[in-house]
């Protein structure tokens, strides 16, 4: 009875302990994204300053940088850098795109979400879509 | 048969000294060590449970101070013009460094928005544009900045919009963009109406509703505009689109129209 006794109580208090971290952690995570995809716009935005137009595509970002693309702190890659012109629907002229299982230490939606992060240009600034 | 059987047995184990009140009484006494043992348990493991509980939020409470510290270094080294989902009991740490403050240009927030600290944020001097993820209770929040006269680009994403909400939004002066994914409806547009200053719009609701041309028209500066709305199947075919409406009722506007679930 004991040993039942302390086992479950112990069982709890991971638990609680468990979810408790898991969701702050996670409110972490979704602010460090948004903080890397604010960061790496505004360097495109030097970049565009400076050469006077953007980035052809994610490689020549890359060598521009000098390091490669920042992960999206979700353990699901790294964030990508995606030219829109032409591109039915999206105005603006390049977007950042990466993965994302959760927002504010809330899932949402089980199968996690496709965040797209847009340039000054576009109409928008935020889209998350479903995965 | 087999129960019949090991009821037999079961009898025949009871010493015959013992009569059917000691063996009542003894179960009786069972039932009162669990009860003991199970409410001390339950007991024990809600202690437990808060003390644990406690001990998250101090770790919370410390993380959220820390992000808030690393944000205004990063402000003040001029790395970043944002705001992050700040913690609304760190406001006041940011408010009192006034230089730091006026650095702040975006501000990202999200989750529950109905903690009345949040409203500090109507003190950030340069603060043009709000952006807001998966927020919940935003209406007490964008009552609290009702007028503010720095905001110029609002953008709510997966956040549901009442018309009280759009009548709040309405009341930024020098609001010019607005992108409302979560429309209940577009006739919740009425609150935008005459807007003096807003010249990009993007929306999204349910339907199209021709009701809100005139407040579209009614926006001066209105250059480009984007509605998404659910594609319904039961539209008439040979009738004129929604797109085409806003064309001819908008001339100088840029206007694109969704249709979600084709």
């Amino acid at each position: 009875m004991i040993t039942l006794f302390t086992v479950v109580i112990y069982w709890t208090s991971c638990g609680t302990m468990d979810a408790c971290c898991t969701v702050s952690d996670n409110v972490q995570e979704t602010r460090k994204l948004i903080s890397t995809l604010h960061g790496l716009t505004a360097e495109i935005e030097t970049l565009r300053s400076q050469m006077g137009r953007l980035p052809r595509d994610e490689a020549e970002l890359v060598a521009l940088r000098g390091r490669p693309m920042p992960p999206s702190h979700f353990g699901h890659g790294l964030i990508s850098y995606q030219r829109d012109a032409g591109r039915d629907g999206l105005d603006g002229d390049y977007h950042l795109e990466c993965m994302a299982s959760h927002f504010w230490g809330c899932h949402w939606d089980i199968f996690g979400w496709i965040i797209l992060y847009y340039g000054p240009n576009a109409s928008r600034r935020f889209h998350v879509e479903p995965f | 048969m087999g129960k019949i059987v090991s009821a037999q047995e079961e009898q025949e184990t009871v010493p015959a000294n013992r009569s059917a009140t000691e063996i009542a009484g003894h179960n009786v006494a069972w039932v009162g060590w669990m009860v003991l043992f199970g409410t001390i348990g339950i007991l024990t493991t809600m202690g437990v449970q808060w003390l644990v509980e406690e001990w998250c939020e101090r770790d919370r409470f410390r993380q959220s101070q820390t992000w808030m510290q690393d944000q205004m270094g990063q402000l003040r080294r001029g790395e970043i013009n944002c705001l992050i989902n700040p913690d609304p009991r760190f406001l006041v740490e940011l408010l009192a460094d006034t230089a730091c403050a006026a650095k702040v240009r975006d501000l990202y927030l999200g989750g529950d928005l109905s903690d009345p600290r949040l409203g500090r944020v109507r003190e950030l001097p340069n603060l043009k544009c709000i952006v807001f993820l998966f927020a919940t209770q935003q209406s007490a929040f964008l009552e609290r900045l009702h007028g503010m006269s720095t905001i110029e680009e609002l953008s709510f994403d997966h956040t549901l919009l009442a018309r009280n909400d759009v009548n709040h939004i309405g009341s930024f002066p020098r609001l010019r963009m607005l992108r409302a994914e979560a429309l209940s409806e577009l006739s919740d547009l009425e609150g935008l109406r005459g807007h003096p200053l807003l010249e990009r719009l993007s929306l999204s609701a349910p339907e199209a509703d021709n009701k809100t041309i005139p407040v579209f028209q009614s926006m001066p500066h209105l250059r480009d505009l984007t509605v998404g709305v659910r594609y319904d199947e039961k539209a008439n075919p040979g009738s004129v689109s929604f797109e085409e409406l806003l064309a001819k009722a908008l001339p100088r506007c840029k206007c694109r129209v969704w249709q979600d679930g084709r």
